[in-house]
């Protein structure tokens, strides 16, 4: 496996792995974000990736989806806080075919009124059943919290995004096609050097002269602990996301040390970090609750948040458990065998992205978009094996109050709303 | 005695192991001691193995008022055992290895079918048999270890049963199968789960987790001598029981005209589920039915798709066909737009499906297969799927049949999709479920 980081284009940067594979992977990032986003601009990004798929050249839509469905390959896009994410997965030997496909799409989008009449109509139609995703909008209604309606993790009320969705023309999605054939693209392909090779043309004659780095508004604010709730009676259990903003980037010295913490507290799968020992386990009020570091990048500040659920008759207890082991966490930081043993855990994850092309895909392609060169990747990752146990516990200290936590709670609510409010002011 | 076949026995022969067959690189042997299998894979500067133990015994093993059991069990085998106290932890082995660590471990629970898994660094190897061997035996089943997990296993029941898909289709089965026990959802009622007694748990642990019920894989990053020594280590101290393992052969009577089920719940939630039985996995059938399922609601192109989402009738459509050893419930689910009537939209799709032709599915079909060709060639670049789909090939009792997918693919023709088009949806193999929000 030959790995490499290519930033030399102006219009674009190329990561690969040359692999003996039958298969080829191409995974793109491109940033679009460059203004605060209305309840238009939302509603034209949901329903984008569609238009895109919509017809191409002279290919209507089903002789274009048609034509990438033969080959047996996959084209994924989507639009979520201001990124557009793609993902190209075919057979290698069909891989130049594809790419023929999707740089007509790129080029020749075709955007006609039948379909745009038809993505509207099946929009709505998915908004409408969003509104019951309890966990999404839990999720959401916490950022909302935390970032201001300029940041690119702020979302419209989806009832606002349903009635900007008839208000959308051929227009819209022409301007944003341009903004991102005039964007710069972070791409990263897993194949043999012939395909890493079409990549790179293909990335050339797609990506217009001159293609610029979007820079939108970025706005975190600091808000007190408050509790936000959404009553979906239908749900039977409460989904809760809750979350602090974390004044500090990519690159901060506290960064590291914050994600070794968070993954001591609340390692995100399987049953390592502190919450599920206690929540789960030992007190069976949950099926699962972990919690992770989001949102960070060279220039925005991310935030910490714990997800969970618990059913309604259970939801006050379990808050109050995950808060006492939060409390502990902070006052008392971690265990010089916690630090030990969660940089084996960091170890061994490493270890295991490896027993897959794809896996080591996705590791590499998280590096490239933040800018890393691959020495500055084993350098991020080896500065884990050195962090202190006192750098994480300051760490901890000055960023993980969680007397400074928003909780978000979506599901059937109103029962516990009371309880929720007095024990947030309690905390 | 020929060159050829001195080097062949010495590749294939093994101190303690029957060699049973290899096909394509995946070799096959039985511990002599206790029965156990094994299955061999190697795969070569990853760095990582995965170790995968199927016991052939899951849902369709329950009787009446123990669903659920075999999956409560597997939730078990995550306790301490008698070993583990030996050494004084209050914490099993397994869950340690995974704190300790940062090894990949889970289990699932399905209807043929137990599995635990664990991946990890190719040094690992000889931990995870040992907790593997010891958990296969040794677990501790008494009240003050299943009460709190039983709590775990309700909010995960109540996790599911919250969703109304799941919810619809717990129904589905129970209507579709009167007999069988494909009729319940692996994750049983949630009043068997409340009235499980340590009794209950201990006597199917003993009943189906021996060595003689069981599948272990080795696929990964080290070599075939090792990893089958280490088996053979922390294995063949097991003794299988001299009873036989208790098997029921249930035979569903005959489903004389249409089945219906509804669920009314608040909700803003409508669905449609229409249910037909299908053939048992790996057969050809099996394989045919994942194709039509595909052409009828895979992706944009496909035709319930076509008529119901594009044209605003539904939000989403989806297919589902599990992969059981004996004929089984396959289901389309819709969900209805805003104002749409279930039973229009049933006897619109009815219509639909009866109106099928060569030329409408032709090319589809075509597409299907090289969109299964693809994501199998993806899935068997990880050391972990590969284990996730064999097992099911396993459960069936046909693991090598996992190489032949792409040759099964190719002799499925239209006409034979277009007969099991016919077959499969007439009202005397059909189960009709709605469920009806009434926010």
């Amino acid at each position: 496996m030959k790995y490499n980081i290519d930033k030399s284009a102006q219009k674009f940067s190329l990561a690969s792995i040359e692999a003996n594979v039958p298969t080829v992977t191409t995974n793109i990032t491109i940033d679009l974000h460059s203004a605060a986003g209305t309840q238009k601009s939302q509603a034209v990004e949901h329903m984008y990736a569609d238009s895109l798929l919509s017809g191409a050249g002279s290919m209507t839509r089903d002789e274009f989806i048609g034509a990438i469905n033969l080959l047996g390959a996959s084209v994924s896009v989507k639009i979520a806080n201001g990124y557009l994410i793609a993902t190209l997965k075919c057979r290698g030997e069909q891989y130049k075919k594809l790419l023929k496909l999707v740089e007509l799409m790129f080029t020749e989008p075709t955007f006609n009124s039948k379909e745009i009449k038809r993505i509207k109509d099946t929009s709505i139609n998915e908004l409408e059943q969003a509104k019951e995703d309890s966990r999404s909008i839990a999720h959401s209604n916490l950022l909302n919290k935390l970032y201001g309606p300029a940041d690119r993790k702020y979302s419209q009320p989806i009832d606002e995004i349903i009635a900007a969705v008839p208000t959308v023309s051929k227009t819209n999605f022409v301007a944003l096609h341009n903004k991102v054939r005039q964007s710069r693209w972070i791409v990263s392909v897993a194949g043999k050097q012939a395909d890493i090779d079409f990549t790179k043309r293909f990335l050339d004659k797609i990506i217009v002269k001159n293609a610029t780095n979007n820079s939108g508004p970025h706005k975190q604010l600091q808000p007190k602990a408050a509790l936000v709730t959404t009553n979906i009676p239908s749900r039977s259990n409460i989904d809760f996301s809750i979350g602090a903003p974390i004044p500090i980037t990519l690159h901060h010295p506290d960064y590291l040390p914050l994600t070794l913490g968070i993954n001591v507290l609340a390692k995100w799968g399987g049953f390592s970090g502190r919450l599920m020992s206690t929540v789960r386990e030992k007190e069976g009020l949950t099926y699962g609750i972990y919690g992770s570091l989001q949102g960070f990048s060279n220039n925005e500040q991310g935030l910490w948040r714990i997800m969970t659920f618990f059913a309604p008759d259970k939801a006050l207890q379990g808050i109050a458990s995950t808060y006492r082991e939060l409390k502990k966490f902070y006052q008392h930081g971690i265990t010089e065998e916690e630090l030990s043993r969660f940089k084996t855990i960091t170890k061994t994850g490493q270890t295991l992205v490896n027993d897959s092309i794809g896996g080591m895909l996705a590791d590499l392609h998280n590096y490239h978009v933040h800018g890393f060169s691959l020495a500055e990747m084993k350098v991020h990752k080896d500065k884990i094996d050195k962090l202190t146990r006192k750098e994480v516990n300051q760490a901890i200290k000055k960023h993980l109050d969680p007397r400074q936590l928003v909780i978000s709670a979506a599901g059937p609510t109103k029962t516990v709303k009371k309880d929720l409010l007095k024990f947030i002011k309690g905390v | 005695m020929s060159k050829k076949r001195t080097a062949n026995q010495a590749k294939t022969q093994l101190a303690g192991y029957e060699y049973i067959k290899t096909v394509s690189g995946i070799e096959e042997y039985r511990l002599r001691r206790n029965g156990l299998r094994v299955l061999f894979y190697n795969r070569p500067e990853t760095g990582v193995v995965t170790s995968n133990i199927t016991y052939l015994v899951g849902a369709r093993d329950e009787a009446r008022g123990e669903t659920g059991v075999a999956h409560m069990l597997e939730h078990m085998l995550f306790k301490p055992t008698n070993f583990d106290r030996a050494r004084g932890l209050t914490d099993s082995w397994s869950m340690n290895f995974e704190r300790n660590t940062g090894s990949v471990l889970n289990a699932n629970t399905w209807k043929d079918r137990t599995t635990y898994y664990f991946s990890y660094p190719t040094d690992m190897l000889d931990e995870a048999l040992q907790i593997e061997a010891e958990r296969m035996t040794g677990v501790i089943l008494n009240d003050k270890e299943l009460n709190p997990e039983r709590g775990n296993v309700l909010s995960e029941f109540d996790m599911y049963n919250g969703d109304p898909d799941f919810a619809l289709s717990v129904q589905m089965v129970s209507t579709a199968y009167h007999s069988h026990p494909y009729g319940h959802e692996t994750i049983g009622y949630r009043e068997d789960i409340e009235d499980y007694t340590p009794a209950k748990l201990e006597k199917f642990y003993r009943d189906y987790y021996r060595p003689d019920n069981a599948v272990m894989m080795v696929v990964g990053d080290i070599d075939r001598d090792t990893a089958l020594k280490a088996v053979k280590k922390h294995f063949s101290g097991i003794s299988s029981p001299k009873t036989a393992i208790p098997r029921f052969s249930i035979r569903e009577p005959k489903q004389e005209g249409l089945r219906r089920v509804t669920i009314t719940r608040p909700s803003t939630t409508n669905l449609l589920a229409i249910g037909f039985k299908h053939s048992g996995f790996p057969s050809q059938e099996w394989f045919a039915t994942t194709i039509m399922l595909d052409v009828l609601t895979g992706g944009a192109e496909s035709l319930l798709h076509k008529l119901l989402v594009d044209t605003g009738k539904a939000s989403s459509v989806s297919g589902a066909i599990e992969p059981t050893s004996e004929e089984n419930l396959g289901m389309i689910s819709i969900n209805l737009a805003k104002g749409q009537e279930h039973e229009e939209i049933e006897s619109l799709v009815l219509h639909a499906i009866s109106a099928l032709d060569k030329s409408t599915i032709d090319n589809l079909i075509k597409k299907s297969k090289e969109q299964i060709l693809t994501q199998e060639l993806f899935s068997r670049q990880h050391s972990l799927k590969i284990c996730q789909e064999l097992t099911e090939y396993v459960a069936s009792g046909h693991w090598e049949r996992y190489e032949e997918t792409p040759n099964i693919l190719k002799q499925i023709s239209t006409k034979q999709i277009l007969q099991l088009l016919s077959k499969l949806f007439v009202e005397s193999n059909l189960t009709i479920g709605y469920f009806k929000g009434n926010n």
